[in-house]
């Protein structure tokens, strides 16, 4: 069933009531007490929609942005999608298992809702899941390692529809990474409302491509949050690829929960997307781990896109690398925000961080605030941010090859792009990246350009 | 007579206002090779940057001729693909830009202003190879960014390499000989003189005569406080070297 | 190697304020409270003219419907502004020679080291010094005066120029700025003003020491300096209080206007009571400082050492209006027992070619807690402005907090803003180097620190270097982490 929400800014709350029944029914009253609980702190002014004057939104308004009206999906629809049709574009070669969610619901298109990869990973709906003996494994970690006071984490428990869900069980290995896409597909402006788990058992390797795509070039709001937990030793890669359209509004918040030994990478690369707010946190809560925090952007035109990243060093031993990377074109605006924060006694904690940002026009802006905050003394830290624009010895260099002005400015962001990407293990979906972002930078579409929707 | 190549005319650039070069004539013909040669500031590397259309710098009078075109209304790649070619004497580091990717973009550049078909990769590698060996390049290029982690000889022989691959008409080292002992210099110089010819020409910017030693000038020019004070064969870089730059700035 | 690092640490815990002693002078002192009428008595006791008593209520009554800032990583402990009593001065306020002056001020400066006297001349040094609100004597006003300088205290400024204090009064620091800066607007007693005619090169470091004495009391100085044209001065402020158990506030405002050609240098040694080693009392210290590069190819340089009060919060600024204007921010802050300090830097660039660069060195030991807190703004209009920033942090022992906090905003397209920072300790392995020298681990920390500290005093000017390296060494001796 879908419904309206009328002026979201002001009647998000009266709307929750409308509608609280018939959601807690369907998601199995799974979000209930949270989504009571952030109701209440929204209702009685504890918690504010993100606006500019709260520190942690300063660059990004975001209340601003939810002015207007939204639709509503209450209830799965019977979609009439195929993820093999719509998806061989971004990631033409990749040979992944997949699975989708639209407009915040599960699609079932070969009719399984949880499916068993050969290698023993679990992953499907979540709702079907916590119904079908993956209750403790969800209780155990939904909602648990992250921090339910952040305003768009509570927003979306409070219209927390379905999510993907994914076990790795101990040992397991995996080889062929998992896809998960994430689709806004309605001839409305939609929000939705997609919360996701993701688990992997002691000694486990696996990896995620996340790809947060929409079909009708309506706004819409994808407010998502993606839990990754990593047990011990086990390995983690997730890619998360941002190519929505312009006129849409994505604010997404991760949490990465790690304990002993485990390491997780993440790449947080966004092409394109309207208005983005990405909060990825990763709380580093065992000795021995390894954090790799990756993420770059793209942004033209009246694009926004705000990244604000925590790694949090609860436990000594541990070590983590941040590098966030933005090429900002016409009047767009860039924002990120990283904080580093070594608490008592984890001692030995190395941890860099790297922002680097070139600004293309003279309308453009970019905004950074690289943080450190250490209460442990035998640590080494770093952070460096930079806002510049292209290096003219570089580009001098290039033309005095007789090579155009033009493609060098390409090359040169292209390298400077690349260092983000290097990493990325699943060589499909890197040499995926590699050529979206070189379209991307050379001005060709890069929505999808094998993608039978023109948008 | 051989063709008339470069003609400089009465030059006079600036850059941030200051002017550096005070009214340079010099005519370069085809196959021939001139030192220029000055003590530090005299605006030797204004000139190189000028000829290629560096950005900063500003020409205020004069002009600048190749085979008769005004390359001071030619953007930088247009004066290269017209055959100058500078072998930098601070070879920038550019991350993450693989030389073969650069060379392939600057390969390809050339062949398409020649109106030439792109060479197929395999047929790229065996060209790059040949030209590899040609001036004695050893190191490895595939998988390294552009100079980055290149020792100061690597990055003079790189120039030679890629000026081989190139192949100008006019090529301007700029104190390729900076920093190079005495094995690099030789395979540097070496490099150059494969690379003559009767059609190609070179202009050698060095503060010593050493240089000269290995690559034997036709011409040799002085250059002071931005004007050519003293042009002569190739005697005169021995006479500087006996007499130092005392002798040219007591003079002028 | 623990146990003896905790040995170590205890001592330097131990350390005791060198300056806390109390001078017996006959005070008079407001009873406490703050209101339109301590106002009204504050500019008559002053004998203000009526503009400067409007501007006071005007930043009074700002203040009151303001809020006191939270955002800092500081805990500020409820400050009663009705307990403070706000105008405490000697009681014989004039002096015409020094043999007028109260002995026992004499005697605070001399503990303080201050040249008073003959060696003022020996060192060049004009000092202004004030004790709690008043200013008790200028020094080398004469030469000072010849060259066409103006150097008094700021009361004197107000009856005797009062055009230059209304022209540039809260001309960079707006009444309203923010709370302290409202509160000092409506209270401040006294302060220093100088005035650098066109093209004069200030002959000599003028200075300015600041103590408070009187128990209770805050200090509400104002501190305005006005380089013209094409001229050159370097100002030095030094700070010591007396050791007291309750806190004290001291809230001041300095502005600086810099024209066209000209340069300022404005250096600190902050040593206001730092509190015990248990954290009880010591002086909270909220101050405002802004200058303003306001003409082309001007210059302003900011040079701190930060060492005492109980709480810092304090961003000397620059606003680079002028093509081509630079301005310079060296810090080293000093953190030890309980003592917390927030303080950095903003730089906004607002002229072309603008450049700023900001290094800032932080040393946190014992249980303090020590950001650094810095803004780079490149405005629209602001083509090439250049920015590099270094912040170091140095941490020693494992109960002690190091931050940095910086803000980068450009929206130029044409600006380079560079940003590093890194946290560290004294290493194990120098310190080993400099023991298996003969270096005891103290003189090993001491020199250690004065190495990692020595960008930014050097920047000083002579006997504030030499001063300030021994505060270092004080504050710090073989604290190893």
């Amino acid at each position: 069933m879908k419904k309206k929400v009328e002026k979201f800014e002001k009647g998000f709350l009266t709307f929750f009531n409308d509608i609280k029944n018939e959601l807690q029914q369907t998601t199995h009253h799974l979000y209930d007490d949270v989504a009571n609980e952030a109701a209440s702190a929204f209702e009685t002014g504890k918690l504010q929609l993100p606006h500019k004057k709260m520190e942690d939104y300063k660059y990004s308004d975001l209340k601003k942005h939810l002015k207007s009206d939204f639709v509503f999906y209450t209830a799965p629809e019977k979609a009439k999608v195929y993820p093999k049709d719509l998806f061989v574009c971004d990631v033409p070669d990749l040979d992944a298992e997949t699975v989708m969610l639209i407009n915040g619901w599960f699609h079932d298109y070969d009719g399984k809702k949880l499916k068993t990869t050969d290698e023993g990973i679990v992953y499907g709906s979540l709702l079907y899941a916590y119904e079908n003996g993956y209750k403790e494994i969800i209780d155990a970690y939904l909602n648990k390692h992250l921090n339910t006071g952040s305003p768009l984490v509570a927003l979306n428990n409070m219209f927390a529809q379905d999510g993907f869900f994914v076990y790795v069980p101990d040992n397991v290995v995996a080889q062929t990474p998992i896809q998960l896409i994430n689709l806004v597909s309605a001839l409305e402006e939609v929000f939705v409302s997609p919360h996701s788990l993701i688990v992997a058992g002691k000694n486990s390797q696996a990896k995620f491509l996340l790809c947060e795509h929409s079909i009708f070039p309506k706004y819409f709001l994808n407010n998502s949050v993606m839990q990754i937990i990593a047990l011990e030793n086990s390995h983690i890669e997730y890619v998360r690829l941002q190519n929505a359209h312009n006129e849409s509004y994505q604010f997404t918040s991760t949490y990465i929960h790690q304990t002993d030994n485990s390491s997780v990478k993440t790449n947080t690369i966004t092409l394109h997307g309207g208005v983005v707010r990405n909060n990825i946190v990763a709380s580093i809560d065992g000795k021995g781990c390894y954090n790799e925090m990756y993420g770059l952007f793209l942004v033209d035109k009246g694009q926004h896109v705000d990244n604000w990243t925590l790694i949090d060093h609860k436990q000594a031993e541990s070590s983590s690398k941040e590098l966030f990377k933005g090429i900002i074109d016409d009047y767009a605006t860039g924002a990120f925000a990283g904080k580093i924060l070594v608490r008592k006694d984890s001692q030995h904690t190395d941890a860099e961080q790297t922002n680097k940002n070139i600004l293309l026009t003279s309308d453009a802006k970019m905004y950074t605030k690289p943080q450190l905050e250490i209460y442990a003394d035998d640590v080494v830290c770093s952070h460096g941010a930079t806002v510049g624009q292209m290096n003219e010895d570089e580009l001098f260099y290039m033309r005095q090859r007789g090579i155009s002005q033009k493609t060098a400015r390409l090359m040169l962001l292209n390298a400077f792009a690349y260092d983000v990407i290097k990493d990325i293990s699943v060589e499909p979906v890197k040499n995926a990246v590699i050529n979206l972002v070189e379209k991307r930078l050379s001005g060709d579409l890069t929505r999808c350009d094998k993608c039978e929707i023109k948008c | 007579m051989s063709n008339k190549m470069l003609e400089i005319k009465n030059l006079h650039a600036e850059i941030n206002g200051k002017e550096i070069l005070k009214g340079i004539d010099l005519t370069v013909n085809e196959g021939e090779v001139h030192a220029i040669m000055g003590p530090n500031g005299s605006g030797k590397s204004t000139l190189a940057a000028v000829i290629t259309g560096k950005p900063g710098y500003e020409v205020t009078k004069g002009e600048i001729l190749f085979y008769g075109k005004n390359l001071l209304e030619m953007p930088p790649e247009e004066r290269a693909l017209a055959g100058i070619f500078l072998s930098f004497q601070y070879p920038v580091e550019i991350p993450g830009v693989t030389m073969m990717n650069f060379l392939k973009a600057a390969v390809n550049a050339k062949r398409k202003y020649e109106g030439k078909e792109e060479m197929s990769a395999a047929e790229f590698l065996r060209f790059i190879r040949e030209k590899q060996k040609l001036v004695e390049m050893d190191t490895n290029l595939t998988n390294r960014a552009v100079n980055e982690g290149f020792s100061g000889g690597e990055k003079k022989k790189n120039e030679i390499f890629q000026m081989a691959v190139l192949e100008p008409k006019l090529a301007i080292l700029d104190e390729t000989d900076s920093g190079l002992d005495i094995d690099a210099l030789r395979v540097v110089a070496n490099g150059v003189n494969k690379l003559r010819s009767p059609e190609r020409s070179f202009i050698v910017i060095t503060h010593y005569q050493r240089l000269l030693d290995y690559i034997v000038p036709d011409i040799v020019h002085i250059l002071y406080k931005g004007k050519i004070v003293k042009t002569a064969g190739k005697e005169l870089a021995l006479e500087l070297e006996e007499k130092g730059y005392g002798w040219i700035k007591e003079q002028f | 190697m623990a146990k003896k690092d905790d040995d170590i640490l205890k001592k330097v815990t131990g350390s005791e304020y060198e300056f806390g002693f109390v001078s017996n002078i006959e005070e008079e002192i407001f009873p406490p409270g703050l209101n339109e009428d301590i106002i009204r008595k504050i500019s008559e006791k002053k004998n203000e003219p009526k503009w400067m008593l409007d501007f006071r209520l005007k930043a009074y009554r700002k203040w009151k419907s303001m809020e006191m800032p939270q955002w800092a990583h500081l805990r500020i402990p409820e400050i009663d502004y009705q307990a403070i009593s706000y105008f405490a001065a000697p009681k014989k306020p004039k002096y015409n020679s020094l043999d007028e002056v109260d002995p026992e001020i004499l005697e605070t400066f001399n503990k303080l080291g201050i040249p008073l006297e003959e060696q003022l001349v020996l060192a060049g040094v004009a000092v202004d010094a004030i004790v709690d609100s008043t200013s008790v004597k200028t020094t080398f006003k004469e030469t000072l005066s010849n060259l066409g300088i103006i150097f008094c205290s700021i009361s004197e400024a107000i009856q005797d120029h009062p055009d230059l204090v209304k022209k540039y009064l809260a001309s960079v620091v707006p009444v309203g700025d923010n709370y302290f800066a409202a509160l000092n607007s409506a209270v401040f007693s006294d302060g220093s003003f100088v005035y650098i005619p066109k093209g004069v090169r200030c002959p000599m470091e003028l200075s300015s020491y600041f103590r408070i004495n009187a128990a209770n009391t805050g200090q509400f100085e104002r501190t305005l300096i006005i380089a013209d044209e094409g001229s050159y001065v370097s100002y030095l402020e030094g700070c010591t209080a007396p050791q007291r158990d309750e806190n004290q506030l001291h809230a001041a405002v300095v502005e600086i206007i810099v024209h066209k050609d000209a340069e300022v240098k404005y250096s600190t040694v902050q040593n206001w009571y730092p509190g015990d080693k248990d954290g009880k009392g010591g002086i909270f210290n909220f101050v405002t400082k802004r200058g303003i590069c306001e003409g082309e190819n001007s210059k302003l340089t900011w040079a701190q050492v930060e060492t005492g009060s109980a709480i810092t919060w304090k961003y000397p600024s620059t606003i680079l209006k002028g093509d081509n204007s630079i301005s310079e921010f060296y810090s080293v802050a000093v953190t030890n027992n309980h003592q917390q300090a927030d303080t950095g830097t903003k730089m906004i660039h607002i002229g072309k070619n603008t450049k700023s660069h900001i290094v800032s060195k932080g040393i946190s030991a014992g249980y303090s807690e020590n950001s650094y807190r810095g803004l780079v703004k490149v405005m629209k209009g602001a083509e090439n402005a250049r920015n590099y920033s270094q912040c170091d942090s140095l941490l020693m022992g494992d109960k002690c907090g190091a931050h940095t906090f910086p803000y980068i905003e450009v929206e130029n397209k044409t600006a380079v803003v560079e940003h590093e920072a890194t946290t560290s300790k004294v290493s194990e392995d120098q310190i080993f180097y400099c023991n298996q020298r003969g270096i005891s681990t103290e003189d090993a920390v001491g020199l250690i620190v004065n190495g990692y500290a020595k960008e930014v005093i050097k920047q000083l000017p002579m006997e504030f270097a030499v001063e300030a390296q021994k505060l270092l060494q004080i504050t710090l001796e073989g604290s190893v982490g």
